[in-house]
C-alpha cells in the first residue's frame, strides 16, 4: 500500500511538473535569429505589393526622399539607447544600459525588440485593426524629414488627401532628457482645411502600438515573466493571451478599453525589465494585441480619436529595470511636469514585501562585500543563524534522550500491537522526563516564508545581472557550462549547469544523514524522489536561487553533524 | 459542516498522505498538529478550528514540553 502510494505521487509530481513546463513555455522561434531588423528592405517590400494590389490611392505623399536612408538613428543616453528607423522615425530596438549596476561592463539589454516592417514603436493611421501606414496609403515610399534641436528629434512628412486636397502635417518628436531613462513621443496631426481627419471609416484618427517582442536575456517567451500588463487606476492588470478582455473580444485575440478614468499606463514586462509607455490625460481606447501571437508578435497600445483640423497627443516612454528606487524616480517628474504616474507599481511585492525587505538586507550585505555571491551566502548564514535558537533544544534534548532508551524500548514491548497508545505514551514519558527529540511544527512552518520570500526575490532580481560568483558568470541566468545546441523537451533542459548538480548531491547528502530517515520505507524512497523533482524545478532557475538553496543544504548538513556528534560525545562519556 | 471545512480538511489529508511523508517527522504532540487540525475543523466551525489550530500550531516548538495534546484537553464539546 505503501508503494502505491509512493507511486501516485510520483505520477501526480510528474503530470504537474511537465504541466507547469508546457503551460509556462511557448515553444516560439529564437528571437535573435528573427530580430534582425532591415527596414529599407521591408519598406520596398512593402510599397511593391501596394502598387500591385490596389493602382489607385486615396492619398498622395508630398515629401519624398530621393534616396532610401537605410540606417537607424542611434539616441544615447547614460543609461538607454534607441534605434530610431531613419524611413519613419519609429523605434526599432530599445536598449537598457547597465549603468543601474554597481559593477556596471557599458552591456546593454535589448528592451523591446522590432521585427521587419513592425517596429517597437508604430504608428498607423486610423484604427489599429484597419488602419494604414504611410506608405499603405500614398503606395509610395515612406519619408520623413528629420530636424534635430537640443534634445529633441523631431521627424516630419506631408501627405494629401486626393479627394478634397486636405494636406495633412504628421509630426513625430522625441524629447529626450539626459541621463533619465524616460523620454516623450509626440504625434502632431495637422490639415489646413479644418475638416474631420479621417484615414478609414473609424472615428480613430491614429493608433500607436508599442511591441512587439521584449526579451532581454534572449530566452524563450515565458509566460510566467513575459506579459503585457496595464494600471486601471486602481492596480497593475496583467493582460495575457487567456486575459478575457482579449478571450472574449468580438475580434479574436484583440482585447479593447475604452479610457473611463483612471486608467494610465500600459506596460511590457519581462523578469527584469519594464517598457511603460502613458499617455497624456485625453480621450484614447486601450487595445491588447494578441492576433499575431503564433509569429511571436504582441502589441498594446493607444487609438486616439479623430479631432478636427489640430491634434496633439503626448506619450511618456520608461525603459529601464523593475527596480522600486529607479522607477520610484519617475513616479513624479518634474522635466516633463508628470505628476502620480504610477510608474513604480510595475514593480511588484515580492512574497507581501517580505522578499523585499530581504532585498534591502542582500544590497546592504552586498555594499560590505561587494559580491552578490557572497551576499547570498552570508545572508543565508543569517537565516540559518535567525533559527538555530529554535533548533538548538532539540539538539540538547538530542543528548537526554540516550537515557531514556530503555523506557522507551519497554513501552514498545508493552504496546506492540497498538501503535496509537504507543505514541501516546511515548509521548507522555517526553513531557514526563523534559525530553524532546522533535523541533515542532511551528520552526518548520517559519522556514516556509523565509524560503519562499528568498524565492520570490532571487528568481526577478535585477541587480544580480552580470553579478558573477566562482565559475558562475551570471548570478541571474542558469550557470550554463555548455550549451546544447538542442533542448530535451518537457524538462526544458538545453545546457549543462553545475550548480543544480551540486544542490542535489548536498541535498541527498543532507538527508542522509538524517536519523531517523532510515526507519520509514516510503520516507526512504521519498528521500530520492525529491532531490530528483527539485533538480528539474530549479534547473533553469536563476543561479543565485540555486546557490541559496545550496548553501542552505550544507547548512543543515552542519548542524546535523553537530548534533551527531554531540550524540556521539555522550555515548563515549557513558563508556 | 461548512463547505469551508471541507475544503480545508481535503487538503490536510493531502497533506497528510503525499507531503507529511517527505520530511523528517517533527511534532512534539501527540496527536500531531495536523491530525489535530482536521479533528478541529471536523468538529468547530471554520473561525474556531483555525483558532484552536494555530494556538496550536504556536505552542508547537522547543518552548513547550509536548506530550499528549488531545483536541478535548482545552476546548470544550461546544461545537455543532
Amino acid at each position: 500500500m505503501d508503494n502505491n502510494r509512493t507511486f501516485v505521487f510520483m505520477i501526480i509530481l510528474t503530470v504537474i511538473f511537465v504541466g507547469i513546463n508546457v503551460y509556462f513555455m511557448y515553444n516560439v522561434k529564437d528571437v535573435k535569429s528573427d530580430a534582425v531588423i532591415s527596414n529599407g528592405a521591408s519598406e520596398k517590400k512593402n510599397s511593391n505589393i501596394e502598387s500591385e494590389t490596389t493602382p489607385e490611392m486615396e492619398f498622395e505623399a508630398l515629401y519624398e526622399q530621393k534616396e532610401t536612408l537605410e540606417e537607424n538613428i542611434i539616441y544615447e543616453n547614460r543609461n538607454i539607447l534607441l534605434e530610431i528607423s531613419r524611413v519613419n522615425g519609429e523605434i526599432v530596438k530599445a536598449y537598457v544600459k547597465d549603468s543601474f549596476l554597481d559593477k556596471n561592463q557599458n552591456k546593454k539589454f535589448s528592451i523591446v525588440t522590432g521585427k521587419p516592417n513592425n517596429n517597437s514603436l508604430k504608428l498607423k493611421f486610423g484604427s489599429w485593426l484597419n488602419g494604414k501606414t504611410i506608405s499603405e496609403l500614398t503606395g509610395g515610399k515612406e519619408s520623413y524629414t528629420l530636424e534635430k534641436v537640443d534634445d529633441k528629434f523631431i521627424f516630419s512628412t506631408k501627405i494629401k488627401d486626393i479627394k478634397n486636397e486636405n494636406i495633412y502635417k504628421i509630426e513625430k518628436i522625441y524629447t529626450f532628457v539626459e541621463d533619465e531613462n524616460i523620454f516623450r513621443f509626440d504625434v502632431k496631426i495637422s490639415n489646413d482645411k479644418n475638416e474631420q481627419m479621417n484615414f478609414d471609416s473609424s472615428d480613430v484618427a491614429f493608433s500607436l502600438g508599442w511591441g512587439p517582442d521584449l526579451n532581454s536575456d534572449g530566452q524563450k517567451f515565458n509566460k510566467r515573466y513575459d506579459m503585457y500588463s496595464y494600471f486601471n487606476g486602481k492596480k497593475v492588470e496583467k493582460i495575457d493571451i487567456d486575459n478575457k478582455l482579449v478571450k472574449r473580444s468580438t475580434v479574436p485575440g484583440f482585447g479593447e478599453k475604452y479610457r473611463q478614468g483612471g486608467e494610465s499606463w500600459i506596460a511590457r514586462e519581462d523578469r527584469y525589465f519594464a517598457a511603460i509607455i502613458y499617455p497624456d490625460s485625453q480621450n484614447y481606447k486601450y487595445f491588447f494585441d494578441y492576433k499575431d501571437s503564433r509569429e511571436n508578435k504582441y502589441y498594446c497600445g493607444f487609438e486616439r480619436y479623430t479631432e478636427n483640423s489640430m491634434l496633439e497627443s503626448s506619450f511618456y516612454i520608461y525603459i529601464g529595470p523593475k527596480i522600486r528606487s529607479i522607477v520610484r524616480k519617475y513616479n513624479n517628474f518634474k522635466d516633463f511636469k508628470l505628476n502620480d504616474t504610477n510608474f513604480s507599481k510595475v514593480v511588484e511585492y515580492k512574497f507581501f514585501g517580505f522578499g523585499d525587505v530581504m532585498g534591502v538586507i542582500l544590497n546592504f550585505i552586498y555594499k560590505l562585500v561587494k559580491n552578490y555571491g557572497l551576499a547570498i551566502i552570508i545572508l543565508t548564514v543569517l537565516i540559518k543563524l535567525l533559527l538555530s535558537p529554535l533548533t538548538y533544544k532539540s539538539m540538547e534534548s538530542q543528548e537526554k534522550m540516550g537515557k531514556l532508551q530503555p523506557k522507551l524500548k519497554e513501552l514498545q514491548e508493552k504496546y506492540k500491537d497498538k501503535p496509537e497508545i504507543l505514541n501516546r505514551e511515548t509521548m507522555n514519558l517526553y513531557k514526563k522526563e523534559g525530553v524532546n527529540p522533535f523541533g515542532g511544527c511551528f520552526p518548520l512552518l517559519l522556514q516556509m516564508p523565509l524560503l519562499l520570500a528568498m524565492y520570490q526575490l532571487l528568481d526577478k532580481m535585477v541587480e544580480l545581472k552580470g553579478a558573477g560568483f566562482l565559475w558562475i558568470k551570471d548570478l541571474s541566468l542558469p550557470d550554463a557550462v555548455i550549451n546544447f545546441n538542442f533542448t530535451i523537451p518537457f524538462v526544458n533542459i538545453s545546457s549543462f549547469n553545475i550548480l543544480p548538480i551540486v544542490m542535489v548531491a548536498t541535498q541527498i547528502f543532507s538527508s542522509l544523514i538524517m536519523p531517523d530517515m532510515q526507519s520509514n520505507k516510503q520516507a526512504k524512497m521519498m528521500m530520492w524522489m525529491m532531490p530528483l523533482l527539485f533538480f528539474f524545478m530549479f534547473y533553469n532557475v536563476s543561479s543565485g536561487l540555486v546557490l541559496y538553496w545550496t548553501v542552505m543544504n550544507i547548512l543543515n548538513v552542519i548542524q546535523q553533524l553537530l548534533k551527531n556528534s554531540m550524540k556521539n560525545k555522550k555515548i563515549l562519556k557513558k563508556a | 459542516m461548512l463547505f469551508l471545512n471541507k475544503i480545508v480538511i481535503l487538503f490536510i489529508n493531502i497533506y497528510k498522505k503525499f507531503i507529511s511523508p517527505l520530511f523528517v517527522s517533527s511534532c512534539r504532540f501527540y496527536p500531531s498538529c495536523s491530525e489535530y487540525a482536521r479533528q478541529a475543523f471536523v468538529k468547530y466551525n471554520f473561525f474556531k478550528a483555525f483558532f484552536y489550530t494555530l494556538y496550536r500550531l504556536i505552542r508547537c516548538g522547543p518552548w513547550s514540553k509536548g506530550g499528549y495534546d488531545p483536541l478535548e484537553r482545552h476546548w470544550r464539546d461546544d461545537g455543532q
